[in-house]
């Protein structure tokens, strides 16, 4: 198939008009294609029929007159000789031996530059063999650095593989933490909550201790003292329990300075084996020991209210503790304090 | 395609030439010299520089008919590129440009009518007169362009210049030019 630049240029070729740059590239395909020389043939058969669409002017009689005399006049100075064998005669006898000269310079050449091909080619050749070696050398490096590559995408995996589990370890940690911080706050939350049940117990008992004094000073309950009655005179003691006393126990003493008798109310306090009594001390600043306020034995409901008094003219009375100690008291403490105030 | 009856006859009578038969060369010349003249006439517009052309491509035929062999083309088309050549080299040397002829001259034109001895001639009357009507079908561009390369010797940029186109338009010109005439004479001849 001839596409139409092909076509084109075969037509300028015909008539001559192919550009010269063209002409070569041109005369090489020409030389490919037997399509294409048969283009060029069918246009030159086509422009060779030109002339005869031209006007007819006849040629003059004398012009073959003319002609036919330069051809006698070359028959005759050629003789009988036909004008191909006439020919060499144009030479001069030099010619052929100068041809042959040329030749044998010529074929001189040739050899000179047949070494010289001999010595590119094997150039070329030792070039060839380094590049073949530095390609080989690339092979492996591409190689190595493929192995490199896949043993550093496993180490890779290995390595989040671990991360994970790390992870997983960490966040089961996290949950483990989590629960103990809850139970912390549960705890926390529970001694919170205790703390204001004693609140309200010692408030319940603090409101149950005044209703007392009112009782005592023969007051109806709900009146409000001032500091003139005498209230000035009272020392209030709350008691908390100690490490080795009954957790949620809890107890008020109230002291009563002018009359030095007290009142001690209190709560939870378990009952004790009988050869034991609880044992109320008072600690005034002018004592060098702890005074005894008297033994109680506790209720069977956990919680009682009883007077006490001493005669030793205690002055600070709201510095109170709770002991157990034998049957009946002692006169120092002996057994471990239970309940102590601030 | 080919100038009809001609090729055999030719080779024929360019092998008797050859044999220094002078009335073959005769024959040759009466075949070919009024279509030759006709073209050189046309591409140098002077009958004597054009009877010189036809001169000397005469004397080479007969100088060289031995070394002519059909690898250079039928012996028409080599006789034909000789005169082109010739002519257009004798063109240049007088640094003159081929002139263009629009319309066919009516005072050229050959009204002798039918030849009273057509084997005579290249081709008959006859075809000689489709052979004119096919080129007429061209438009007058494409012929233009065609003419100026063919006869006028001149590249597609000395015609694009001449005639103040781009190359581009030039070579179609003559490429659908010629693919027109060829489908033409194919169908005439």
């Amino acid at each position: 198939m001839i596409d139409e630049r092909r076509e084109t240029q075969a037509g300028l070729y015909a008539v001559g008009a192919l550009p010269a740059e063209e002409l070569r590239e041109f005369e090489q395909a020409l030389l490919a294609n037997l399509e294409l020389q048969l283009l060029v043939q069918e246009f030159r058969a086509t422009t060779e029929m030109l002339p005869f669409a031209l006007p007819t002017a006849t040629a003059p009689a004398a012009l073959k007159a003319r002609v036919l005399a330069g051809i006698d006049r070359n028959i005759n100075s050629a003789k009988t000789a036909p004008p191909v064998a006439s020919e060499p005669a144009i030479f001069p006898a030099w010619v052929p031996w100068t041809v042959a000269s040329c030749l044998a310079l010529l074929c001189i050449g040739l050899l000179g530059l047949s070494s010289g091909w001999r010595r590119d080619t094997r150039q070329l050749g030792e070039k060839l063999d380094q590049v073949q070696q530095a390609y080989a050398e690339l092979q492996r490096e591409q190689e190595a650095l493929q192995t490199k590559l896949t043993t550093t995408g496993s180490n890779l995996v290995g390595k989040v593989t671990d991360l994970e589990k790390q992870l997983v370890e960490k966040t089961k940690e996290g949950q483990k933490q989590k629960t103990e911080f809850q139970k912390q706050l549960d705890k926390a939350s529970a001694e919170v909550f205790g703390a204001q049940r004693q609140a309200a117990l010692f408030q319940n008992q603090l409101r149950v201790a005044n209703r007392e004094i009112d009782r005592l000073r023969g007051l109806p309950p709900g009146t409000t003292l001032s500091d003139d009655t005498g209230m000035t005179q009272l020392r209030v003691g709350i008691l908390k329990p100690t490490t080795d006393g009954p957790g949620n126990a809890a107890a008020t003493s109230i002291w009563d300075v002018s009359e030095q008798k007290g009142l001690l109310v209190i709560d939870n306090l378990p009952p004790l084996p009988p050869d034991r009594d609880y044992q109320l001390w008072l600690f005034d600043p002018k004592a060098t020991a702890p005074i005894s306020g008297g033994v109680f034995s506790g209720a069977e409901t956990g919680s009682a209210r009883f007077q006490f008094r001493t005669p030793f003219g205690v002055e600070s009375g709201d510095k109170v503790a709770i002991s157990i100690e034998r049957k009946g008291g002692a006169n120092a403490p002996e057994g471990k304090f239970i309940m102590v105030t601030n | 395609m080919n100038p009809p009856q001609t090729t055999k006859e030719d080779l024929e009578v360019m092998h008797r030439i050859s044999r220094r038969d002078r009335q073959a060369f005769a024959e040759l010349y009466d075949r070919y010299a009024d279509v030759l003249y006709s073209m050189a006439l046309r591409i140098l517009n002077e009958p004597l520089e054009a009877g010189d052309v036809i001169h000397d491509v005469f004397v080479h035929v007969w100088n060289n008919s031995g070394l002519y062999t059909s690898e250079l083309g039928k012996p028409f088309s080599w006789i034909l590129s000789l005169t082109r050549s010739r002519a257009i080299d004798q063109l240049r040397a007088r640094k003159r440009s081929y002139r263009f002829v629009h319309d066919i001259t009516p005072e050229m034109v050959d009204e002798s009518g039918p030849l009273e001895h057509p084997q005579d001639h290249a081709l008959s009357y006859e075809e000689s007169r489709l052979i004119r009507s096919a080129v007429e079908t061209l438009p007058l561009e494409q012929r233009q362009a065609i003419e100026m390369a063919f006869l006028g010797g001149m590249t597609q940029n000395q015609i694009a210049e001449s005639l103040r186109q781009p190359p581009a338009a030039i070579r179609a010109r003559i490429r659908r030019g010629l693919v027109k005439l060829r489908q033409e004479v194919k169908e005439m001849l």
